[in-house]
């Protein structure tokens, strides 16, 4: 089947099915992220988040259901300006079965524009903050094979530039292990920022830091994503967070997607404050 | 047809042997973590002690028995004593420090065994009541065996309801999952390792003791022994008793089937069933990766940075004394120089590889010990010139590596070590076998420089300028992108992967680069000795170079230089007062790691921590 391109969203999630020794983790998830969008992929634990977001990045290959990601995706501003512009028909179309990438390992998966950042943060440790960067855009443009020259001074204004745009310029010529774990968090986006990702994963970008520090990230994350026109699919638990910067909020409970909406909506759905919210006011 | 049933029951035979001395070492794994080198030792002294016992007590009925039992708890003692004394104060260190001090044990019981029952071979009393064979399908088959064969499932099924029923067993299982749970648990757990590896010790003493009616017993037994229980325990997954019965079985019948068709590289057998194992399944038949996760301390060096500005003045002041050693050393001092110059670079190689590379290795001597034959045979069946030697040794040494890295990368942390080990003994027994060509462990003789380079003056400024070269591209190498690439894949896999580094090839290609190396230090090696022989592809080879990089630090490319200075000098000031040279190289290997309590690691990331201070 052939579409516009400008049509597809940036990520199509289809019917994700996946199932450990007999029990059904994920039964059935669908949803979309458009470029620019933050969407947040919510529910307790053991709700099949994890396993939806590892079924995207490579980690985990699905039973069935499938992927598919679309480099030549647009911004929901771009595609309405193109639509009222009447120009969606002059536009390039494609095979959605060119766009699935459902069951590709990781490291593929990286090479297509999707970048990531990890729970549990994953930084270079014994090299400087801006080496970290370096390391990333060597690995990039393909530059790790070189026997020659020295690793330090290859693309240091870029890596700076990326620096800059987390805030971290200042810190450039620390040691990773002497990073307070705020800064590693934003080390790590730095990280996949340099990958100039269309798609950033994140899973649990906040945990383990403080309630400032926490809004401080999702707002960097925010205004990036606006920035640079990348979709950002997140895992999280602080309900901060989540109602704050996301965009669309995906509400998992035991396998299936609950609900789908925007803050608004998400925050005074019935069914999802009884699974996952509480009845409180503030209960998370 | 009866004849493949009595071959059958002797790989049973054999199998059960190697079953009791694995299951030991199995367990010990399970709860230490520690791949214990030793246990071939306590093995050998399980049947040292045994033959001594049978002289004292005698050698009929309940004496007999009587002695096998008592060495086996002998040994658990000494086991037990090992543990306490020194390994209790390394669990915290980096897995191959672990590795290097049991390796020193090794060393020091060797010399020690040698001292006190003498180099000759020693052959023990019969069984008694158990002489003789019984006819099996009208074939003899030694009763002894038999026997033995009983005595295996005996003790498989002991140790199974052992681990299984009783409360003990079972604590002892939970410390292999979760040794950090046991101790909150309130489970004292240093006098539980303690009984582990008494338990352990007295099963390989066991399985020495029983050896003493079957063969005769020698100083080389812990080698060969400790060669085929590592290729059980890694085949059957390390830690896994199951895994241990199942592959000693498997390694039992192959080498009784392999010696009929194969019956000179039976080693070779070995180490390939090893090979194909892990390249299907990379940590063993019933091993799992994520047992190998639990608390592995890895080699992560700290921070690299590149040498303050007077490091240059250092580096010329030394350039210019050892140009000018040949004015006023003299002659011996030369030719110590010129072994210094070439064991630094081999050293530095391993340095690149477990250094940035991260990836700990027991097969290294491998890349030397091809370059160095070579180079010899080379000159031995091809008359090549000295350069033409000089510059295919790297070449030979990087297909090595290519050949063999492919299926060591596969793997991880010691089942890839493990690898690497088993490739270097693949290649040495064919050397030591393979007489005709390689002249067995008479080596082969007579090669000499070619005649513009056949003083030792010249022979030494020849190696100034190769090793030289040499250290300071691997030096180079650690700050170029692909240095940075090696470095990554070490500091965070799953970094590494995230930003599109395939760790596995940048490994093997580091593997490779290190394999040229140490193949040049080989080669030139071969020609400064002027022979070769198989112990230039041995353990103790790829040792030496260890205990070089950790005697002069960990930290730095110029660690295995300082190293390989007092080492080189060192050993060659002892062995002209001893022959001793095990025991002593075991005790320098436990002092530099006991003296520093946390491995070099640990003093160089609170030296780097002292320097980070210092910046900010």
């Amino acid at each position: 089947m052939s579409t516009p391109v400008a049509l597809q969203p940036l990520l199509s999630v289809d019917a994700l099915r996946k199932s450990f020794g007999g029990v059904e983790a994920v039964r059935g998830v669908s949803f979309d992220v458009r470029l620019g969008q933050l969407v947040a992929l919510i529910g307790t634990n053991g709700a099949g988040k994890t396993t939806t977001f590892n079924c995207i990045n490579g980690q985990l290959r699905p039973d069935s259901g499938k992927v598919f990601y679309n480099a030549g995706a647009l911004t929901t501003e771009e595609r309405m300006a193109l639509e009222q512009a009447g120009e969606i028909a002059k536009h390039p179309t494609q095979n959605r079965s060119d766009d699935n990438i459902t069951g590709r390992p990781p490291r593929r998966i990286t090479k297509l524009g999707i970048g990531r950042t990890f729970q549990i943060t994953a930084t270079f440790a014994s090299m400087t903050v801006l080496e970290n960067i370096q390391m990333v855009l060597i690995a990039q443009r393909k530059k790790w094979r070189r026997l020659w020259g020295v690793a330090g001074d290859l693309y240091r204004e870029e890596a700076f530039s990326h620096l800059e745009t987390v805030g971290l310029a200042a810190q450039g010529h620390r040691h990773v292990a002497t990073l307070a774990y705020g800064d590693l968090k934003r080390l790590e986006l730095a990280m996949a920022l340099a990958c100039q990702p269309k798609l950033l994963l994140m899973d649990e970008p906040t945990a383990g830091m403080g309630i400032g520090e926490r809004d401080d990230l999702m707002r960097l994350t925010h205004t990036i994503a606006r920035k640079k026109r990348i979709g950002v699919l997140f895992t999280e638990h602080d309900t901060d967070a989540i109602f704050n910067y996301a965009d669309w909020i995906i509400v998992m409970h035991r396998g299936e997607v609950l609900a789908k909406g925007t803050s608004d909506s998400i925050k005074n759905n019935v069914t999802v404050r009884e699974a996952y919210l509480g009845k409180g006011n503030d209960h998370a | 047809m009866s004849f493949l049933l009595i071959q059958f029951l002797t790989g049973l035979s054999s199998a059960a042997v190697l079953f009791l001395v694995a299951s030991g070492l199995a367990l010990i794994f399970g709860v230490t973590r520690i791949l214990n080198f030793t246990h071939g030792s306590l093995y050998m002294l399980g049947a040292f002690i045994a033959y001594t016992l049978t002289q004292r007590l005698g050698s009929d009925g309940f004496a007999f028995w009587e002695s096998l039992l008592l060495s086996a708890g002998a040994v658990g003692v000494i086991g037990a004593g090992i543990e306490i004394l020194v390994l209790r104060r390394i669990y915290a260190v980096p897995e191959l420090f672990q590795l290097l001090v049991t390796f020193a044990l090794v060393l020091i019981v060797q010399d020690v065994a040698l001292y006190i029952w003498g180099p000759e071979n020693l052959l023990g009393p019969q069984a008694p009541g158990l002489q003789g064979s019984i006819q099996i399908f009208g074939e003899p088959f030694p009763t002894y065996d038999l026997f033995l064969i009983g005595m295996a499932v005996l003790v498989c099924g002991g140790l199974s309801l052992f681990l299984n029923k009783t409360k003990l067993g079972i604590l002892i299982r939970a410390a292999t999952e979760d040794r950090e749970m046991i101790g909150c648990l309130g489970v004292n757990q240093k006098w539980l390792f303690t009984g582990v590896f008494a338990l352990g010790s007295a099963l390989a003493g066991l399985g020495g003791a029983l050896q003493l009616p079957r063969e005769s017993i020698s100083l080389s037994m812990d080698m060969s022994m400790i060669l085929e229980v590592f290729v059980v325990v890694v085949i059957g997954g390390l830690g896994s008793i199951r895994g241990a019965a199942w592959a000693a079985v498997i390694v039992g019948l192959t080498q009784a089937f392999g010696i009929l068709i194969f019956p000179q590289i039976t080693l070779v057998l070995l180490f390939l069933i090893m090979a194909v194992v892990l390249s299907i399944k990379p940590y063993g038949l019933f091993g799992s990766m994520e047992e190998m996760q639990i608390e592995k301390t890895t080699l992560a060096t700290g921070a690299m940075r590149r040498e303050p500005p007077f490091a240059k003045w250092a580096w010329m002041a030394l350039g210019l004394i050892l140009l000018s050693l040949p004015l006023w050393i003299g002659s011996y001092g030369l030719t110590l120089a010129s072994e210094i110059l070439i064991m630094a670079l081999f050293s530095a190689s391993l340095y690149f590889i477990m250094g940035p590379g991260g990836i700990g290795v027991f097969g290294h001597a491998l890349y030397f010990g091809l370059g160095a034959y070579t180079a010899a045979m080379g000159v031995k069946y091809l008359s090549v010139t000295m350069p033409l030697a000089l510059l295919a040794a790297p070449f030979v040494a990087i297909a090595g590596a290519l050949l063999f890295g492919w299926f060591c990368v596969r793997s991880q942390g010691i089942y890839l070590a493990m690898l690497t080990f088993a490739f270097a003994q693949m290649v040495w027994a064919v050397a030591f076998q393979w007489y005709d060509v390689t002249g067995g462990d008479n080596g082969l003789l007579g090669v000499w420089p070619d005649a513009w380079v056949n003083g030792k003056t010249a022979f030494y400024y020849l190696t100034l300028a190769l090793t030289g070269a040499g250290f300071f591209m691997l030096r180079h190498l650690v700050f170029t992108p692909f240095g940075y690439a090696l470095r990554g894949v070490r500091d965070n896999a799953k970094r590494a992967e995230a930003v599109g580094l395939n760790g596995p090839k940048i490994q093997y290609l580091g593997l490779a680069l290190a394999g040229a190396f140490a193949g040049l230090a080989g080669a030139l090696f071969a020609y400064s000795k002027g022979s070769v022989f198989p112990t230039s592809l041995d353990l103790n080879t790829t040792m030496r170079a260890y205990v070089m990089t950790i005697l002069g630090g960990i930290g730095s490319i110029t660690g295995p230089l300082t190293g390989s200075a007092l080492y080189t000098t060192l050993e060659s000031e002892i062995s002209r007062e001893t022959d001793m040279w095990r025991l002593f190289l075991g005790l320098i290997i436990l002092a530099i790691i006991l003296f520093f309590p946390r491995g070099m690691a640990g003093t160089l990331s609170a030296w780097s921590e002292r320097r980070k201070e210092q910046q900010t």
